[in-house]
């Protein structure tokens, strides 16, 4: 079953946190932006484990609603002057959101490989829609205006300088605010019975629970957050393309669930960073990137049963024998 | 009499050309334990699965306090107050025991928002949870991870989460099957207090648990009801011993 990470978890979590937020004092520009893409990586990869660790569906169309999410920037004022972030994230969200309400309301009455299939089949068609249609504004992407941090007309206004660092701050404080939302959400009665159909569905049902609309709330919510994810990229980013909605995104968002470990809710966190952090090491020694890729995932799935979240420091546990396994990754249950 | 609390008027289920539960009639009362013995193949799970929305009757009426329920899907047999155990056990294994039971009770809440409260929470329904725990003798045992429950123990868990969302019908597949006698004696005795202010029915092959227990006993052969009646009687029925009894003896 799922898992929030307990008191020392949480901790290093947080040490992580503040490691990640102290960068811009020592790291490049470059740097600063490749830490920024996986901290966007691992909101989209969080957004991902609802579905698939929490409620047990597999979705092969989950960057269909990042895309929306990043293009949500894109719609809201493609050529005009730019627009507060204050207005673009909700839209963001609205237009993911609803997008997932529409798709899940059909893919939810498929389970198990019929599921992965239409999920797949609707988020390639949204990726047409982006591709191919006059909305997406061309196939090959479309730079957008940077949304600003403006309030009533009041304006922050970042240089260019500071605007590596300002995003990174600003994209961990939301990928900050969607895990401990998720931990939130677990110790609700909503959050209980998605963990209850992710172990027995049918049991869930005869015991009296409309699977049908818990999963949808789910996934809607799952696109919601993965739209917020989009959102983030467009605005780091100041580009959007139609690549961003295509099924391999989603593929990749199970790789880093899968790297990070499909038991822990910070599991896709750390997936995401190992997985921006291999390409960029495979990068440097080789041209077969996506070969060590391929090798790295495979020795983490023979070798770690629960991907890096599963991973213990083993002088610890020693130095507290009085503390039981399960308080280092507790059940959500208070 | 009164309304039953359940009742099957020439139920029938077909599974292609094999007529698994064949035009049954049969009342569950509260205040009344209704035995449902027969050999295996007999039909008395699918008459469960039946009762409990898990399966569509393909002829027959099904009706809940006097309202026609055939056509319900078992989500809402278990709000409208039907709750059971299964044969082969069905619980959410990689889950605690307080948490199966507990997640049991939960089903029954309306409105939904409700369900946005913490797990803790004043409407969380913690202590139905508990008590249906203690009830079944499980208290001890709340911390635990299901699937690593003795068999019987699971069985016990079964009868908590169908007691946990307070129902005024019990469906219990052979809730005993696999216990120790000493817990198989307390629950057969638990069966009996229930019975008081539930509609229980109940599948069991015990033939001494169902003759200690049972107010009124349905015998099934092959899909159909053979005999219906008071223990005493179907005990005397000579067609029943030589259809099931005489096999046992």
């Amino acid at each position: 079953m799922l898992t929030v990470a307990g008191r020392t978890g949480s901790i290093v979590l947080g040490c992580a946190a503040l490691a990640v937020a102290s960068l811009p004092l020592f790291a490049s520009p470059y740097h600063l932006e490749l830490v920024s893409t996986a901290v966007v990586f691992a909101m989209f990869a969080l957004s991902l484990q609802l579905l698939v660790g929490v409620t047990g569906l597999v979705s092969l169309g989950h960057a269909a609603f990042f895309g929306v999410g990043a293009y949500a920037i894109h719609l809201m004022g493609a050529h005009g002057p730019s627009i507060s972030v204050l207005i673009t994230l909700p839209a963001a969200v609205l237009m993911s959101g609803l997008a997932a309400l529409a798709v899940g309301a059909l893919a939810l009455r498929t389970r198990n490989f019929f599921f992965l299939m239409t999920t797949l089949a609707f988020g390639q068609m949204l990726f047409f829609v982006f591709h191919d249609t006059p909305l997406g504004g061309g196939a090959d992407g479309v730079f957008v205006t940077r949304p600003t941090f403006s309030l009533f007309g009041l304006e922050w206004v970042v240089s260019r300088q500071d605007r590596p660092a300002v995003m990174l701050f600003v994209n961990l404080g939301v990928l900050v605010a969607m895990y401990l939302g998720l931990a939130g959400l677990l110790r609700t009665m909503f959050g209980r019975a998605l963990l209850g159909i992710r172990a027995n569905e049918h049991r869930m049902r005869s015991m009296g629970f409309h699977t049908y609309w818990l999963q949808l709330g789910a996934f809607t919510l799952a696109g919601a957050l993965a739209g917020v994810a989009g959102h983030m990229w467009g605005m780091t980013q100041a580009f959007v393309s139609p690549e961003l909605l295509a099924w391999h995104r989603s593929a990749e968002a199970l790789l880093m669930i899968l790297l990070g470990g499909l038991g822990a809710l910070h599991g896709p966190i750390l997936g995401a960073f190992a997985w921006v952090g291999l390409g960029e090491i495979a990068q440097l020694i080789t041209e077969r990137q996506r070969l060590v890729e391929g090798l790295v995932i495979l020795a983490v799935v023979l070798g770690l049963r629960h991907g890096l979240a599963g991973i213990r420091v083993p002088s610890l546990r020693r130095a507290m024998p009085q503390a039981e396994p399960a308080t280092r990754a507790e059940e959500v249950s208070p | 009499m009164n309304t039953p609390a359940m009742e099957a008027i020439g139920l029938t289920r077909r599974f292609g050309g094999l007529v698994a539960v064949n035009d049954v009639n049969l009342a569950l009362h509260v205040g009344e334990l209704h035995a449902v013995i027969g050999p295996n193949g007999a039909g008395k799970s699918t008459l469960t699965n039946l009762l409990s929305g898990e399966l569509r009757p393909s002829a027959g009426r099904l009706l809940l306090h006097g309202a026609e329920v055939g056509d319900w899907p078992s989500w809402r047999f278990a709000r409208a107050g039907v709750g059971r155990s299964f044969q082969q056990t069905n619980v959410l294994k990689p889950m605690t025991v307080r948490e199966n039971v507990r997640l049991a009770a939960q089903a029954r809440i309306t409105p939904l928002r409700r369900y946005l409260q913490v797990v803790t929470g004043e409407h969380a329904p913690t202590e139905a949870a508990e008590a249906a725990l203690t009830r079944v003798g499980l208290g001890a045992l709340t911390g635990r991870t299901a699937g690593t429950l003795s068999h019987g123990q699971l069985r016990q868990l079964e009868i908590a989460m169908a007691l946990a969302a307070g129902p005024t019908v019990l469906l219990l597949d052979e809730p005993l099957a696999g216990m120790g006698p000493e817990e198989s004696e307390r629950l057969a005795g638990l069966l009996k207090e229930l019975a008081a202010d539930h509609a229980v029915m109940l599948i069991e092959h015990d033939m001494d648990v169902v003759f200690a227990v049972a107010d009124r006993v349905t015998v099934m052969v092959d899909g159909q009801v053979l005999e219906q009646g008071a223990p005493a009687a179907i005990r005397g029925s000579a067609a029943v011993r030589d259809a099931y009894l005489g096999h046992a003896a």
